[in-house]
């Protein structure tokens, strides 16, 4: 590689290359990688539909399903793991202040861009690669051409130019990497998650007895890489001419990104989050509360959190709750619509979507801002002067916490929401019926964006002071409620609660009390042990991503490879529970129990399992607190004397 | 007695000694200026004093309190400014004052009292609203110190305080230092601007290689390193027998004829400034000009020192 790579031609890409082939962790986690490809090579095998106890012959012509359930796995890991490499190539370098020295050199800001894009997608395509003998075990198989074959492997290419450009581009806007980090996988979810959930809706919509005009295009368009993979693979015209829609979008993220570095910065104080800036464009500026902030007086470091970290300020979690809230109301009302047609009550995919994707943004904000609010402090070189001040460790790490435990609340709240959008969701069907066969769904849903857009302009052109404007966004969503309640004759919500509770609510409120009130903070808390433990910001961000992806993933495996066993013993299935490891993954819980199929759960499992992750949750809030002064890096106040003193 | 006492003080990271026993005591309201090259152990030393570090073997105090068994009633009286400000650029003057007063646990009633006393002890009080990141430099340096003063330390800890200033800035920090010793503070102090320790310190310690090499006033080190003391002369009537005579004066080691003056070479033990310049005027010499040039730390380093790294 390094003669292959002349420093003087490409010396970015050469130094990124160099670095990160010196990091050996890089090879642990492509070890881990392949492992944990391999395994899931095995179970889908072993699971091929109809192959369960059979011979080897029963698994020719599998291949296909092999195949696309390896893509699918492999599309994931790009989800996760580059957006969390990619975002910090330019934000980490701006926030070090090497970006502007970097632009006093010979390189111009596309050669300074693209080589960093290629030097972290270069780690990632090595990665892919790990799949190569599977691939070629799954084509052993059967049942797919080299055609569909070379169509996987152009999707899942596209797929890393894709997700790597968006990342980029978010890493080029942003000042700072938890910015760039937590931006990314916002910008990622928005891009990729909330169409998918829609799409979702699209099996349910049948309309004067055939499927609704639901427009594939658009979806392609909107979500061009997913929308790829819904392609027929045995296809690769059709494959090509669906690429361009990615490439098209690749290139106009690559160009916006270009811009961003470019643009020379103003002098002065850093720069607001561009994320916060649109969304305080949108609403209004709107703040619900004064922007001058009291003074600390009894915990200085909780009012630090509170008042100046970003994601922790109560305009910016504000802002972010109508950042979650937008999205579910507008999915609610496809939603209900498909319901509607459906005249079915009870849970609905896209919630169990949209409830799934909620835990993973929550889980994923809430250890970014817990993996970093210690590392923060280090690397602005504040936690000496912290540390020599009377506060004890635990104080420390306890106020730090503070603006975490906002930050979840954030998120419950939308939790709460999806729930009660849930619950409402069982009244008032009736009245949809009429509109559904009139007006068409992406009609209908152009119908509300403009209309949003038209009473977001107008709300900017009132001329009403700034508190005017913010009671008007508190009774936003209270008389949205109201109004709607008003509109299905129901005396608010006792009705539909019942229903929604026999409906299999009880589930759903189990799974997101567990969720809520143990795993998110348990997750919190192992992240603020990395982020006490890990010094490098980088390291700390891949060490809990790799954490949540393995302890979201591995019990529900796990669940799979004990199943042979269970099939074995008579009535093992009813008796032990096959899903009973699964239910050690809390994503797989929330999933489960919010599309109602958590029939299995019995009341000793539920409490096993809240015991079970409160214990992990008290045993790192222990670590935590007990240790921080050591973690911290200042003597603690020891016990006894030390020996040579006594 | 003494405020800081080190006594064989090791301190390690991982398996390299960075402080490979140093002793050294300051007593109360004396400054002592701490100089060695970089990577010498100076920070690493400081930082065990200020309860950052857990030395690996020997003796810290401050004020009495050992910082392994007693870290917290340590932390009660020292002021601790590192190489680096450690400030947060989000915060007005204000707020990163308050905030530390809060962390100092002063009483709430207190606080806005004493904010105000250390912003006018270091002529910040015009900027109290102003964002840190809009200060300069200078002005971050004066912030960082009024911080440690906001507790009413017995004790400085000072780390390279000066570093990266301008000469305006540096003077300002010097004078606020030196009113702070007129307040009976003491003040342990690293610095690699060797001629502003040499005004402001009343002790020396020279650290290499995690070694302490010399110690004491500076006087102490010139006489304990022999260096000798040159003094300028100038003489109306030279002529070399007077040359000659003041050669084989005992104590002088050298006299050199330069261009418009003599550079006369001393052992201050034989021969005392104070006593030359009536032996020169014995000799029959008519003095114009009589200087001793001003203790040279510059040169006791570089002999003390080689520039090597713990």
């Amino acid at each position: 590689m390094k003669h292959l790579l002349p420093a003087q031609f490409w010396p970015l890409l050469a130094k990124e290359l160099r670095e990160q082939s010196s990091r050996r962790r890089l090879y642990t986690q492509r070890a881990l990688y392949a492992l944990g490809l391999a395994g899931c090579f095995f179970l889908f095998v072993t699971y091929l539909p109809g192959n369960l106890g059979a011979g080897p012959a029963q698994m020719l012509g599998g291949g296909e399903v092999v195949l696309r359930a390896l893509l699918l796995v492999q599309f994931v890991t790009i989800c996760l793991v580059l957006p969390a490499s990619m975002a910090g190539a330019i934000a980490y370098e701006r926030e070090c202040g090497t970006l502007d020295l970097l632009r006093l050199t010979g390189l111009r800001a596309h050669e300074i861009l693209l080589q960093k894009y290629v030097g972290r997608l270069i780690p990632m395509f090595t990665m892919l690669l790990a799949s190569m003998p599977l691939l070629a075990l799954a084509y052993s198989l059967g049942g797919f051409s080299t055609a569909s074959l070379w169509c996987g492997v152009l999707f899942l290419f596209l797929a890393c130019l894709h997700v790597g450009a968006l990342a980029i581009l978010v890493s080029a806007v942003c000042d700072s990497l938890l910015t760039a980090w937590i931006g990314a996988y916002l910008a990622g979810a928005l891009f990729y998650g909330v169409p998918l959930a829609l799409s979702l809706v699209k099996p349910l919509v049948p309309t004067r007895g055939t499927a609704l005009p639901w427009n594939e295009a658009m979806l392609l368009v909107l979500v061009p890489v997913p929308g790829l993979g819904g392609t027929d693979a045995s296809s690769p015209r059709l494959l090509l001419l669906r690429s361009i829609p990615v490439l098209i979008s690749t290139l106009l993220f690559l160009w916006l990104a270009w811009r961003a570095v470019a643009a020379p910065r103003a002098a002065g104080p850093r720069r607001r989050n561009p994320f916060l800036h649109v969304w305080g464009f949108l609403n209004a500026e709107a703040a619900l509360v004064p922007v001058k902030s009291r003074l600390p007086r009894t915990e200085p470091v909780a009012w630090l959190e509170e008042n100046k970290r970003t994601f922790s300020k109560t305009q910016d979690l504000i802002r972010l709750f109508l950042f979650l809230a937008f999205p579910l109301l507008v999915a609610e009302f496809p939603l209900e619509l498909a319901q509607t047609a459906l005249q079915r009550s009870g849970h609905s995919a896209t919630m169990a979507a949209l409830g799934g994707l909620l835990f993973v943004l929550a889980v994923l904000a809430v250890c970014a801002s817990a993996v970093t609010t210690v590392l923060e402090e280090r690397s602005r070189q504040t936690l000496d002067v912290l540390l020599v001040t009377p506060l004890s460790g635990r104080d420390i790490v306890r106020q730090k916490m503070h603006g975490t435990w906002r930050l979840a609340c954030v998120f419950y709240a939308g939790l709460c929401l999806l729930l009660l959008i849930e619950a409402r969701g069982e009244m008032s069907r009736a009245r949809f019926v009429t509109f559904l066969r009139v007006v068409p769904l992406p009609l209908a849903l152009v119908i509300v964006g403009l209309v949003t857009w038209l009473g977001i302009l107008a709300w900017r052109r009132i001329p009403v002071g700034r508190t005017w404007r913010a009671l008007g966004v508190a009774a936003l969503f209270p008389g949205l409620l109201l109004a709607d309640a008003w509109a299905g004759r129901a005396p608010f919500y006792a009705p539909c609660v019942t229903d929604w509770w026999a409906a299999g609510g009880l589930d759903a409120l189990l799974g997101t009390l567990l969720v809520g009130v143990v795993t998110v903070p348990m997750f919190a808390w192992v992240a603020m042990w990395i982020g006490l433990n890990v010094r490098n910001r980088q390291h700390a961000v891949v060490s809990i991503l790799t954490v949540l992806v393995a302890w979201n993933t591995l019990p529900w495996l796990a669940g799979w490879a004990f199943l042979p066993v269970l099939l074995a013993i008579p009535n093992g299935w009813s008796y032990v529970g096959g899903w009973q490891p699964a239910f050690h993954s809390p994503l797989a819980w929330l999933a489960l129990t919010d599309m109602g199929q958590a029939g299995r759960i019995t009341a000793p499992l539920f409490l096993g399992l809240l015991v079970w992750h409160t214990a992990i949750l008290l045993f790192f809030r222990r670590m935590c607190l007990v240790h921080a002064d050591r973690y911290l890096g200042r003597i603690p106040r020891p016990d006894k004397p030390p020996q040579d003193l006594r | 007695m003494a405020f800081i006492e080190i006594e064989s003080l090791v301190v390690c990271y991982g398996r390299t000694a960075a402080v490979k026993g140093v002793s050294f005591q300051v007593p109360q309201g004396e400054v002592f200026g701490f100089i060695g090259p970089n990577g010498a152990g100076k920070t690493t030393t400081i930082k065990a004093l200020a309860t950052l570090l857990k030395p690996a073997s020997g003796r810290a105090r401050v004020g009495g309190f050992e910082v392994r068994v007693q870290p917290d009633r340590v932390r009660q009286i020292i002021g601790y400014m590192p190489d680096v400000l450690g400030l947060y650029d989000e915060l007005t003057v204000n707020e990163y004052l308050h905030f530390f007063a809060a962390a100092y646990r002063l009483d709430p009633d207190r606080c806005e009292r004493v904010v105000n006393d250390v912003l006018t002890l270091t002529d910040l009080g015009g900027k109290r609203h102003a964002r840190i990141d809009e200060l300069s430099r200078g002005m971050q340096q004066r912030l960082s110190l009024a911080r440690v003063l906001l507790n009413d330390p017995q004790c400085l800890l000072l780390d390279e305080p000066a570093s990266n200033l301008d000469p305006r800035a540096r003077i300002e920090i010097r004078e606020i230092l030196k009113e702070l010793q007129n307040l009976g503070k003491t003040i342990l102090i690293s610095s690699h601007i060797l001629h502003e320790l040499a005004q402001l310190c009343t002790r020396i310690g020279i650290i290499e290689a995690g070694r302490m090499v010399a110690q004491g006033s500076l006087e102490e080190i010139y006489r304990t390193l022999g260096l000798v003391r040159v003094i300028h002369v100038q003489v109306a009537n030279q002529t070399p027998e007077l040359l000659e005579q003041i050669r084989k004066l005992d104590g002088v080691v050298a006299v050199a004829v330069e261009v418009d003056r003599l550079a006369i070479q001393i052992q201050e033990d034989k021969l005392p400034v104070v006593g030359l310049a009536d032996r020169l005027h014995g000799l029959g010499a008519q003095i114009y000009m009589f200087q001793p040039q001003a203790m040279d730390l510059e040169t006791a380093f570089m002999k003390l020192t080689q520039g090597k790294t713990a």
